[in-house]
């Protein structure tokens, strides 16, 4: 008690003094204009510094489930952009949304397993047929094309990655509409090989090659990379062109099985067509 | 004692009016390179006297500070600015003090005290009044520095010869 007097008994004037720029302080921010603004404002800036980085590391545990739900987001993205290729108003003057057909569904699903430097590349996915993947459907990522379901068990699908020597797909340039099919040669990860386009087409490096509808695995028109370079060799009939591709395959983690559910229709036919 | 207190009302009063009657009209401060402000008012604080406690001259400087302020439509701007002066004067008075101490009766004028120290005092207190006051309103110390100085100086020497001419004229004892 006496140490307490003792200190107001010292510094009492100053305390006083303190006291009072205070509530004058306290005026002079509330009630002037110009004083306030630049008070407030600094305030604002140290304060928000603050909470930015708190912010900025709190951020960075949600970041799992942000991932997920950007997938998902990105999936109905891309249900809803192939699906919208399908027109099948046979009368032109009517618009209604029957004739707008849910031909394809787009499950986003995490690669658990990745390799590109084997001969034949596989991935696997930790989705399965309870999510709805079925085996022989298209795979793709935000980037690009991915591969081909190859088996499914109950959680996990195994895919044919495009770097597999047994992965052939049709494919177009968008430039002209030609189509082609596209191979890996089994060397470099990032390049493949657009076969059987006819030497009299013309070709242009940097035109981008997309996929079409005609392997039934993909909607038409998904990107899978771009022309790097082309040759013709004497007496050949095709153009040997390389695509560099537009995905890395060495950094895969989320990708989309696109499910096609006329396929089972249009392999039905096409079998009985064979058959006959 | 009463003599003394009915003197310093005067004063307070007197200043006051002085100050926001005629000396708010005479505030230079459309050209933006220069804003001058005649403070007539913390003379009152400068010649409170000697015996008023250090606790009483604070409140009374806030008090002055604040009427003022309630005037100049800048509320806590001349107070803050008061209270500093206030506390600056028990300060300076300590370091001033003659050998043989201050005669308590007394308040520090050029009469009682000599031009040489009244010099000394009034000019450390008013400096820093103006210094002070303007470094709150331009309220950043980042970007006007060179501001600060410049309204100090500028205001203080009008301010000064003001005060000057007031002490010259009325030549008050108490």
């Amino acid at each position: 008690m006496s140490t307490i007097i003792y200190l107001l008994q010292r510094f009492g004037a100053f305390l006083t003094f303190f006291v009072l720029q205070i509530i004058c302080f306290v005026f002079i921010v509330r009630y002037n204009d110009q004083q306030g603004k630049i008070f407030w404002s600094s305030v604002n800036r140290v304060s928000g510094g603050v909470l930015e980085n708190f912010d900025q590391t709190v951020r960075y545990f949600h970041l799992r489930d942000d991932m997920d739900s950007l997938a998902a987001e990105n999936a109905r993205l891309i249900e809803l952009l192939a699906n919208a290729e399908i027109d099948t108003s046979a009368v032109a003057q009517q618009i209604t949304s029957d004739s707008f057909r849910q031909v394809y569904t787009v499950i986003p699903c995490k690669v658990i397993s990745n390799s590109v430097n084997r001969k034949n590349n596989t991935l696997t996915l930790n989705c399965g047929e309870e999510d709805g993947v079925l085996p022989h459907r298209g795979v793709v990522s935000a980037q690009g094309v991915v591969g081909v379901i190859q088996k499914v068990s109950p959680h996990y699908a195994q895919v044919m990655s495009i770097l597999h020597r047994n992965f052939k797909i049709s494919a177009l340039l968008k430039k002209n509409g030609t189509t082609g099919s596209l191979v890996w040669m089994g060397e470099d990860p990032s390049i493949m090989r657009l076969e059987s386009i006819p030497r009299h087409e013309t070709i242009q490096k940097g035109d981008t090659v997309q996929t079409t509808i005609f392997s039934g695995l993909y909607p038409t028109g998904i990107d899978i990379g771009v022309i790097e370079s082309f040759g013709l060799e004497v007496g050949n009939y095709a153009y040997n062109i390389d695509v560099k591709l537009f995905e890395d395959m060495t950094r895969l983690d989320y990708v989309y099985v696109i499910n096609n559910l006329d396929k089972e229709e249009l392999d039905q036919l096409e079998n009985e067509s064979g058959n006959e | 004692m009463n003599s003394a207190l009915f003197k310093n009302i005067v004063r307070f009063i007197t200043l006051v009016l002085l100050q926001i009657l005629v000396l708010k009209h005479v505030a230079i401060g459309g050209n933006f390179w220069l804003s001058i402000q005649v403070l007539i008012y913390p003379l009152f604080i400068l010649l409170l006297p000697f015996r008023t406690s250090p606790y009483l001259v604070l409140l009374l400087a806030f008090l002055i500070g604040l009427t003022v302020d309630m005037f100049y439509g800048t509320p806590g701007i001349h107070a803050s600015a008061s209270v500093f002066t206030a506390f600056l004067r028990t300060i300076v008075l300590r370091f001033l003090e003659p050998n043989g101490g201050y005669n308590l009766n007394y308040s520090p004028t050029k009469v009682r005290m000599g031009w040489g120290w009244f010099f000394r005092y009034s000019l450390i207190l008013f400096f820093g009044h103006l210094l002070w006051y303007f470094s709150i309103e331009n309220f950043t110390f980042f970007y006007s520095f060179t501001e600060i100085i410049k309204d100090t100086f500028s205001s203080f020497l009008i301010s000064y010869g003001l005060l000057i001419i007031i002490q010259i004229v009325f030549n008050p004892l108490d």
